[in-house]
């Protein structure tokens, strides 16, 4: 199971906003710290490409700060923070679809997107083989989903987000969320179909 | 411990190594400091834009827009009315005073008398004794209306025989103009006969309007000889 990687302490979320609006500099360092690793997480699973994932986080960061006079102080820092990021995600998503390019990172690394995965020391390569298949797949598969239900999933399953802040980052309801996850979850197994049966 | 779904064992193993998150804080600064020394869109169209997306102007807009089309609609609408029943009232004319010229059809009158019951809010009896009234008179008007025929071929033959024999039974001819003005006469006294009798069923304001929309029928036949 993942480890929950989104702070969870909505008193410490008030409290580096409000420092943040009354104009503290340092409260954005603070902020940038404790949330830079679940927003880079998010996009990256999103988009997969590293440069599109951390050019969007930063630019998440920089609107909080420039905006930071029109949040209230009972502003939900994570909903506000994923959904502009999830906003950014999608229309980067889409620029990227019209626009395609060759990444060089899978450039460089010739068939493997995943080359952490591989290690000299393992005993089966066929297994790691067929892991990094697999894990290809599901990369696939997920960008292959549409955006409400990429990002339920993403928010659900990697940032551990309750199912109601993900319906305040999507602008829908618990129930909404749940059917999403759902469907999302229906959908990737339907394109990884075979790969469960070849497993098994 | 495992889980039993292959999708979440699948989803869990998903582990890319994140991007080097080194120098963030940096990039975030460098875009604010460049977003506050970028100079202000400006120009005309930007403006425009910029206002037109303020929910103050373009809910409105939206609803005026919404409530334009509707008036079109209601516009046009009022207008093919007004149309209609102006066509309806004029066959109705021609019905009770053919003087006007001929009428449209065979179903001319019950055209006529739907007008009517629609335009004048006719109730049923109302509209049971207009009905019988016109329909008395109508058999009236057609036997004048033949009666007028007949002297106009008569008239027409006349004229006929004038021309080729270059002479012509004047007395016969001024006989036959007044035979025709006595029947004009007639006709008009009967549509006449009809729109009091007819006026006397309705309210003040049906009535009203009712002569308001006969008035060309009420005026008397010329006495000239032409036709």
């Amino acid at each position: 199971m993942q480890v929950p990687t989104v702070p969870a302490d909505p008193a410490t979320n008030r409290a580096e906003l409000e420092a943040l609006r009354r104009g503290d500099e340092i409260a954005l360092g603070r902020l940038i710290a404790r949330w830079e690793r679940p927003l880079i997480g998010f996009a990256f699973r999103y988009l997969g490409n590293s440069a599109d994932a951390r050019d969007l986080v930063a630019e998440t960061f920089a609107r909080l700060y420039l905006n930071r006079g029109r949040l209230d102080a009972d502003s939900n820092l994570p909903a506000w923070l994923f959904t502009t990021l999830a906003n950014l995600c999608r229309n980067r998503g889409r620029w990227n679809r019209r626009h395609p390019t060759v990444a060089l990172e899978s450039a460089e690394d010739g068939a493997s997107a995943s080359p952490a995965l591989v290690h000299s020391n393992e005993p089966d390569p066929r297994a790691q083989l067929q892991h990094g298949e697999m894990i290809e797949a599901l990369e696939r598969a997920v960008a292959a989903l549409q955006h409400d239900l990429r990002t339920t999933l993403l928010l659900h399953h990697y940032e551990h987000l309750p199912r109601r802040e993900i319906g305040a980052i999507l602008g829908c309801s618990e129930r909404g969320i749940e059917t999403r996850l759902r469907r999302a979850r229906q959908r990737l197994r339907a394109n990884l179909r075979d790969f469960f049966e070849t497993a098994s | 411990m495992p889980s039993q779904d292959p999708l979440d064992d699948l989803l869990d193993r998903w582990n890319p190594p994140l991007p080097d998150a080194s120098g963030l804080e940096r990039d975030v600064w460098r875009r604010i400091s460049a977003a506050k020394t970028s100079p202000p869109r400006s120009g005309f169209l930007v403006q425009m834009r910029a206002w037109i997306r303020r929910p103050a102007f373009s809910i409105p807009a939206a609803a005026a827009c919404a409530l334009g089309v509707l008036a079109f609609v209601e516009w046009r609408e009022a207008r093919l009315q007004r149309e209609v029943s102006g066509e309806l009232a004029r066959q109705y004319l021609r019905v009770i005073d053919p003087l006007l010229g001929a009428p449209g059809g065979p179903d001319s009158l019950d055209r006529g008398l739907g007008w009517m019951r629609d335009e004048l809010g006719l109730s049923p009896a109302q509209f049971a004794r207009i009905r019988e009234l016109h329909e008395t008179l109508n058999s009236e008007l057609a036997t004048l209306d033949r009666k007028r025929l007949r002297v106009r071929q008569e008239t027409a033959a006349l004229e006929a025989e004038r021309r080729a024999e270059g002479q012509v039974d004047f007395l016969a001819f001024a006989g036959l103009i007044r035979n025709r003005q006595t029947l004009d006469l007639q006709s008009f006294d009967s549509t006449q006969r009809l729109v009091s009798a007819a006026a006397t069923i309705m309210t003040p304001e049906q009535r009203r309007r009712y002569l308001r929309y006969v008035q060309a029928a009420l005026s008397p036949p010329p006495r000239s000889i032409a036709d």
